[in-house]
């Protein structure tokens, strides 16, 4: 596994800073979307931080759990990225993007079946083999679950991860956020998950909304899920860990002793 | 209840964050565990897709905004948005639809800021290409030139707009209140990526004509015969050369064939 190393998500407020090497983070990742495009700024930013940083490429529309066929001109321009930028790691999410040809831009739920498993994994194996790659999938926040699901949301990830190939790239606040809104308990997930396939660590916050958290990516990270963070350090290691932010966005040295909390936590954790 | 397959439960979930109307026999299918309403549940999901949809829409078009209003746009994007669902992985492609989908069911003005915003977008990530200079020119026989195929760059856009449209369009870029005089009168404009980002710069009609007759693929000598409908023969050429100099020294031009 990669030494313990500390990201941040790339957002457009700090593209100056990081196209000019500024930026004291081990590497970024970036939404591979917002890099799909022909040229321009968009292809310019991308070349200056891939020059001065480690990447990661993270996507938001592979659409993995979907029963739309594969979108093959969306691989296609993946695998350009993938080109282009050499990533360290290459991740999507474990749920549904899109249906009949209609994109619905959110992280849909998955039912947790065994036949849900086996599609989900089908079509990780089909990206994978296009890719030449493993990619990692993210456990996603959930407001609500499938009445005819039979498994747990750790098994299901557990089961798709191991039926696929991939590796995880597990999201801290998301198992917590779930784990409000579902009522099960967080501690029992992250001791489910499996540890060899753990390579990337996602670090956010939430939002309430009534009975529900939300994951909206608008606040600093919360005491519970820096809780949560101490405890999968010590069931994973020092796996690479990273601040996403997408909404409120601070200023960047807020996000950067966020980031230097995770380090001290890393650096306090007793050995896996 | 039997347990819908994949297909038929995706379909159903996106006809409900469409319209709602399948909201009874929705529901069933969503887990009412933990004391919290389905309904509840569901409204997540419903109000975050409009949210998200309609803020990448005001995003893209910041002028359209200001110019119709927070009420105006959101109901107008609202529509546009049943219309139109998104058919792209990214969002930034969402509004590619709405200047024919305004031009359909809003003012001619309203479209023309739109038209005029998606150029903008489309000049700051169009394809890289290289630029012709003048020096490239100076090597060609004059016997080659009526032969000659010009290549816009990717990132230019040739559009003729209302007066008003504009007027509102620099109005906004200067922080100004905006007109809101009607000028019909029509300005043709060019839009193209520059070293500083997207540009936009009004040109005389020949120029405008010269432009649409390029991007149309038609080659320099058909171009000078399409000038020549519009103004006297003897001055076509000096024209053209005039128009042809401008667009070289703005990097317009990719390519020769």
């Amino acid at each position: 596994m990669e030494e313990a190393t500390f990201g941040l998500g790339l957002r457009p407020p700090f593209y100056a800073q990081a196209v000019r090497g500024e930026v004291a983070v081990d590497w970024f990742e970036l939404i591979s979307e917002n890099f799909m495009a022909d040229g321009g700024k968009p292809l310019a930013v991308l070349d200056a931080v891939c020059e001065r940083y480690p990447v990661a490429l993270h996507g938001v529309s592979l659409n993995l759990g979907g029963t739309d066929p594969l979108d093959g001109n969306y691989l296609d321009r993946l695998d350009t990225l993938i080109s282009r930028c050499e990533p360290l790691r290459v991740s999507d999410h474990l749920c549904w993007t899109r249906h009949g040809g209609h994109h619905l831009h959110d992280l849909l739920p998955l039912p947790h079946t065994q036949d849900t498993v086996t599609h989900v994994a089908n079509r990780i194996r089909q990206v994978q083999d296009r890719l030449k790659r493993q990619i990692l999938i993210e456990n996603v926040s959930s407001y609500a679950e499938y009445a005819h699901s039979d498994m747990t949301e750790w098994e299901f990830l557990g089961a798709v991860a191991e039926q696929a190939g991939c590796l995880i790239l597990l999201d801290i606040n998301n198992i917590l956020v779930s784990a409000h809104n579902h009522g099960f308990d967080a501690h029992t997930y992250l001791q489910a998950v499996p540890v060899p396939r753990v390579q990337q660590i996602h670090l956010a916050g939430h939002s309430i909304s009534g009975p529900l958290l939300i994951d909206t990516h608008d606040h600093p990270v919360s005491d519970p899920v820096w809780a949560l963070y101490q405890l999968a350090l010590q069931r994973f290691g020092a796996v690479p860990a990273m601040i996403e932010r997408d909404d409120a966005i601070p200023p960047l040295n807020e996000l950067l002793a966020e980031l230097d909390i995770a380090r001290t936590l890393q650096a306090q954790a007793p050995a896996a | 209840m039997s347990a819908p397959d994949l297909v038929k439960l995706q379909a159903a979930f996106k006809d409900y964050l469409f319209s709602g109307a399948n909201e009874a026999a929705f529901t069933p299918l969503i887990a009412a565990n933990n004391g919290i309403d389905v309904s509840h549940r569901l409204d997540v999901y419903r109000n975050a897709y409009y949210i998200r949809l309609q803020e990448a829409l005001a995003h893209d078009f910041p002028v359209l905004l200001a110019y119709m209003g927070d009420v105006a746009f959101g109901r107008e994007m609202a529509a546009y948005l049943k219309a139109c669902p998104s058919n792209s992985p990214s969002l930034r492609q969402f509004g590619e639809r709405l200047p024919d989908y305004l031009l359909e069911h809003n003012t001619l003005q309203v479209a023309d800021l739109a038209r005029l915003e998606w150029a903008v977008l489309k000049a700051f990530d169009a394809a890289d290409a290289s630029v012709l200079t003048p020096e490239m020119l100076q090597n060609i026989p004059p016997e080659h030139w009526q032969d000659l195929h010009f290549e816009l760059h990717p990132s230019v856009s040739v559009l003729d707009v209302s007066a008003h449209t504009y007027e509102v369009w620099n109005a906004h870029r200067q922080q100004q209140s905006l007109p809101d005089q009607q000028n019909n009168s029509m300005v043709p404009l060019l839009i193209w990526r520059s070293p500083g980002g997207p540009t936009i710069k009004t040109v005389s009609i020949e120029c405008h004509g010269l432009l649409v007759s390029l991007r149309d693929r038609l080659s320099f000598a058909q171009a000078c015969e399409q000038l020549a409908v519009v103004m006297p023969f003897e001055n076509v050429a000096q024209v053209a050369a005039r128009c042809l100099w401008e667009l070289l020294r703005q990097g317009c031009l990719s390519k020769l064939a």
